[in-house]
């Protein structure tokens, strides 16, 4: 059987919010993505380990930006998934449902 | 509208222990938020995460981990010398302390990691019998000698 590396929580929640049609996900968009949907803050350095391993994994790409005086003159980096984050992302999704499927059997027994 | 600025030494703080990975850009995200209404506080959270995350990369580099491989390998070596002075204070268990320096070595080697595995299980056992041993054996001579003897007995009882 092939060894893979399975995407951590983290990793899987900054994969999902890099899909952004604009292709303007940066750390602030991603992290505030995050909050959202999630209901939980995540610090802008957790989001960016988290980019940094996609990245290494081949799973996201990265273009800088022009840098802005609202931010001190530092540049957006922004990023997106390539075609093997999307497939690892799609994966990792359909084996969450397959494994979550078997909430349905337990919510009617007792505890 | 006028920029907020920062809190100095957060910032400070920030652009020194933020991850080497896209730290500009990083930086840039922080002050963005700060200027868009986040709170001192919230920068400064910024900075605790930041330096968190600096710790486990120093934790993780490969330099650490192979010290900290010197550390403990130094260190079992150590203890077990000590239990062969320990034990050998008594002869007799001499070859227990022998032993388990024996499979300290074994299991320090390079060597299949199942034959480690039982080899650090058997000096674990093995220092811990011997030392057991050892201080029952000192407990025991200790009362022996607090002991009064039978001679000293018959001539107070006269």
């Amino acid at each position: 059987m092939r060894r893979r590396e399975y995407l951590g929580q983290l990793e899987l929640m900054v994969l999902l919010a890099t899909l952004r049609p604009a292709g303007d996900a940066y750390g602030v968009v991603i992290s505030r993505d995050i909050a959202e949907k999630s209901g939980r803050e995540v610090a802008l350095a957790s989001v960016y380990a988290a980019l940094e391993r996609l990245e290494h994994k081949g799973l996201v790409s990265s273009t800088l930006g022009e840098p802005t005086a609202e931010r001190g003159g530092k540049a957006r980096t922004y990023f997106r998934p390539t075609a093997a984050g999307l497939r690892e992302a799609r994966e990792a999704c359909s084996m969450l449902q397959r494994l979550a499927s078997r909430l349905t059997h337990w919510e009617g027994k007792p505890a | 509208m006028k920029p907020r600025t920062p809190p100095r030494l957060a910032e400070w703080l920030l652009q020194r222990l933020a991850a080497s990975y896209r730290r500009d850009s990083l930086l840039g995200d922080v002050l963005e938020q700060y200027q868009q209404g986040r709170s001192r506080a919230w920068y400064w959270g910024q900075v605790g995460s930041a330096s968190s995350w600096a710790l486990l990369r120093f934790a993780r580099s490969a330099t650490v981990t192979r010290a900290a491989r010197v550390i403990l390998r130094v260190t079992g070596e150590i203890l077990a010398i000590l239990g062969i002075v320990s034990v050998s204070t008594l002869e007799a268990r001499l070859a227990l302390g022998a032993f388990a320096v024996l499979c300290f070595a074994l299991s320090s080697a390079r060597t299949n990691v199942l034959l480690k595995r039982i080899a650090s299980a058997f000096a674990i056992v093995t220092l811990g019998a011997a030392t057991l041993t050892w201080a029952a054996g000192g407990a025991g001579s200790r009362i022996a000698d607090a002991a009064p003897s039978p001679a000293h007995c018959s001539a107070d009882s006269r």
